[in-house]
């Protein structure tokens, strides 16, 4: 027994040992980070593994202050706020109607949006350019909010017409025959019901325009309409870089995302089991 | 009632897709009226660079050139509006350029590499600046000779420079090899091999080398070999389509000497993962014994090097080829990123664009990058010598000692050349090609930009 326990002791101790290994290989990145934000660029030139020995928070200071850093970073908090209002408000619709309702070219409507995900977003740039161009839709505020839409939704209506097909028809029916109108059976049953999956919609869609590049590049040539994206790059040029300042502007940048992950993480785990154990 | 219903729904889906296109172009327009374009009476130009303002922190003196033409050009002509649009080559300014190109919407003022100015002539997108020259002899006279070597596509100069360049600057660290039982720096091809076997077996680095970007070997290592074992007249030969090839056998020897000093261990083994900026760390560490970069980068060890590498830091370049001892007064550089000027230009913009040239290749303009540690463009610079570090000092020294400067094929020929010889050598480097066959592909994608 004292053997058995004493195995099996080890044996935890081992995977455990293992897992923490795997753990601190995932962690070390951000914490290098970490370590060389607090630099200076001298110190980092000479050593970039040493420890810090004079935290220089100065770095982050520069880098929220360099040239059009908060600028970018709000224009891109801003173009993520509205991309994932319009995908959450689109997708939900969108996909209420087509996995309740049969209609003609039901399938062409659906097959359309779900292409989008097949599509490379690099071969669209120049057509997309070209079309914005000729609309006289270039450079302006607004301009990076249809496409972010357009490559959320294809995902997002996908995972709301799955998800809505396994509520209970029932449901619609009852709420009907107690008077319920469409427009309040979807805010007051359907979405609310759809909260997991509209959690995983929030931090895609908010991902996606936070993240995207080539078309922000593309499309905006106004220094003051740039995205984050863009701005984090610019640390970057070909001959010079600092790199604890740019490591504090990746720092800073990542921050958004990390904060609507930890609100939704719960959301966001229960959305990825819905619908794995059916009882 | 249905029918009435899905009538309005389309009246009213039509009507907001409309309000919306409306709503977009017309705020372009009025932010156009009030921006760029806003004054009428003014000359707008559009230029598009690289001159970050965090490049011109970090102490790039390309981009603060740029920086402080531009702000010449603004206050010597008012009447001007120059429209800058900076990008860095990190956040994707051939990216931007490219797409600009292919939907024919290139800016006033380009600036272009010169394997991308033949395709953008030829497209009819960019001037052939001939006449500009011919029209301008005074300014023309002004530069060194060879400065539009680089951008010259048959009769046509394409381009105009910002600066001067050497595509590789050996930096060596005269301690080290010392250490290693090397008082000098390898004379000859043979020596640099066994140097490197050396330098290997004491643990050293030999060559620190980024080749991230892929550029690295194909545009610094390659070329600075490549032309100590065939002259500049194969090279005009190969270009120009003459009968010489990359296929000629000693063209193939130079591959295969690259080749050799790989599997010797010449680089770092994360060559191809690590940018120039990471392995001058390596350098700077004491870990690597030489370190390989353009002459841009001399402005940069003199800013992060510490003074005792500095002190101990020599440069060069490859050493002459046994047998081979007449190419050994050949450089390779050029010009690198020049300037172009977009076709179609209103006379107002073209005369405006012109001036712009003149005042980037202006005499304070030349002061400030040979003091700030480049090469100037101009015959005649006028500089104070004690400004200069001793390391640029070293480098114009050894610059100097060579008499001729020969082009660096994968600035000057197709990009379907660049973008093959970019993955080749990054192919034969981790053993999938062999120099024969990278020397095959290389001339079968030169061979295709003449078939275009």
């Amino acid at each position: 027994m004292t053997i058995k326990n004493t195995l099996q002791g080890m044996f935890k101790f081992v995977v455990n040992a293992v897992l923490l290994l795997f753990s601190a290989s995932c962690i070390f990145p951000i914490l290098w980070m970490v370590n060389s934000a607090l630099k200076t660029s001298n110190e980092f030139m000479q050593n970039s593994m040493s420890l810090t020995t004079h935290p220089y928070f100065q770095n982050f200071i520069d880098a929220v202050q360099s040239s059009g850093f908060l600028e970018c970073f709000l224009n891109s908090a801003i173009l993520g706020f509205i991309n994932v209002v319009l995908t959450v408000i689109c997708a939900l619709v969108a996909g209420f109607f087509i996995s309740r309702y049969n209609f003609r070219f039901k399938k062409a409507v659906y097959l359309l949006f779900v292409s989008g995900m097949v599509i490379p977003m690099l071969s669209l740039l120049i057509p997309v350019f070209l079309q914005f161009k000729a609309l006289g839709m270039l450079d302006h505020r607004w301009t990076l909010i249809l496409p972010y839409l357009a490559f959320s939704l294809p995902f997002a209506v996908m995972l709301t017409e799955n998800y809505i097909r396994t509520i209970p028809v029932e449901l619609d029916e009852a709420a009907y025959m107690e008077g319920c109108s469409t427009f309040k059976l979807l805010t007051k049953i359907i979405f609310p019901m759809c909260s997991p999956i509209t959690a995983i919609i929030v931090i895609t869609s908010f991902m996606n325009a936070w993240n995207e590049f080539p078309f922000s590049l593309v499309l905006i040539n106004d220094k003051s309409l740039r995205t984050i994206s863009i701005a984090i790059r610019m640390f970057n040029s070909e001959h010079a870089i600092n790199y604890p300042l740019y490591m504090a502007a990746l720092l800073v940048s990542i921050l958004p995302i990390l904060i609507i992950y930890l609100i939704f993480s719960k959301q966001i785990m229960k959305g990825m089991t819905v619908g794995a154990v059916k009882g | 009632m249905r029918k009435r219903t899905q009538i309005l729904s389309v009246v009213l889906a039509a009507a907001m897709v409309g309000g919306m296109l409306a709503g977009c172009s017309g705020t372009e327009k009025d932010a156009k009226e009030s921006g760029a374009g806003g004054d009428s009476s003014k000359t707008t130009l559009t230029i598009m660079h690289m001159g970050t303002d965090e490049a011109i922190k970090n102490g790039d003196i390309e981009s603060i050139m740029m920086d402080k033409a531009v702000d010449n050009f603004k206050s010597k002509y008012p009447d001007v509006e120059l429209v800058e649009e900076i990008v860095s080559q990190e956040a994707g300014y051939e990216t931007k350029l490219k797409t600009l190109a292919a939907a024919n919407e290139l800016p006033d003022l380009i600036m272009a590499l010169p394997s991308m100015m033949g395709s953008f002539y030829e497209n009819g997108q960019i001037q052939d600046l001939t006449p500009v020259l011919e029209a301008n002899q005074e300014w023309a006279d002004t530069f060194a000779d060879g400065m539009f070597g680089d951008y010259t596509f048959g009769d046509h100069i394409l381009g105009v420079p910002r600066c001067s360049i050497v595509n590789h600057v050996i930096y060596y660290n005269k301690d080290i090899f010392a250490k290693c039982g090397m008082d000098s720096f390898p004379a000859n091809e043979q020596e640099f091999k066994e140097a490197v076997k050396t330098l290997k077996e004491n643990g050293y680095i030999p060559l620190a080398t980024g080749n991230k970007g892929k550029y690295a070997i194909a545009s610094q290592v390659m070329p600075g070999i490549l032309m100590k074992f065939n002259s500049n007249e194969w090279y005009e030969d190969v270009k120009n389509y003459n009968g010489a090839s990359f296929e000629d056998e000693s063209s193939v020897e130079a591959i295969t000497y690259l080749k050799e000093l790989m599997d010797l261990g010449l680089f770092n083994e994360d060559v191809n993962s690590l940018d120039p900026v990471q392995v001058r760390q390596m350098y700077y560490d004491g870990k690597a014994a030489m370190y390989i970069e353009g002459s841009w980068s001399v402005s940069n060890l003199i800013n992060e090097a510490s003074q005792e590498i500095l002190d101990n830091t020599e440069i060069t370049v490859f050493p002459p080829v046994k047998g081979k001892e007449e190419l050994k007064g050949q450089i390779v550089g050029g010009q690198g990123w020049g300037i172009s000027l977009r076709e179609g230009l209103a006379d107002d913009q073209q005369e405006a664009a012109v001036n712009f040239l003149k005042e980037m290749s202006a005499p304070e303009i030349q002061t400030l990058l040979i003091e700030g540690g480049s090469l100037a463009t101009a015959k005649e610079v006028d500089y104070d010598e004690s400004k200069l570090d001793p390391l640029f000092v070293k480098f114009l020294d050894m610059y100097n000692s060579y008499d001729k400067i020969v082009g660096c094929p994968e600035v000057q020929l197709s990009t379907a050349y660049m973008d093959a010889s970019y993955v080749g050598y990054q192919e034969m480097s981790i053993g999938s090609l062999t120099p024969e066959e990278l020397a095959a592909k290389l001339q079968e994608a030169h061979e295709s930009a003449k078939k275009q």
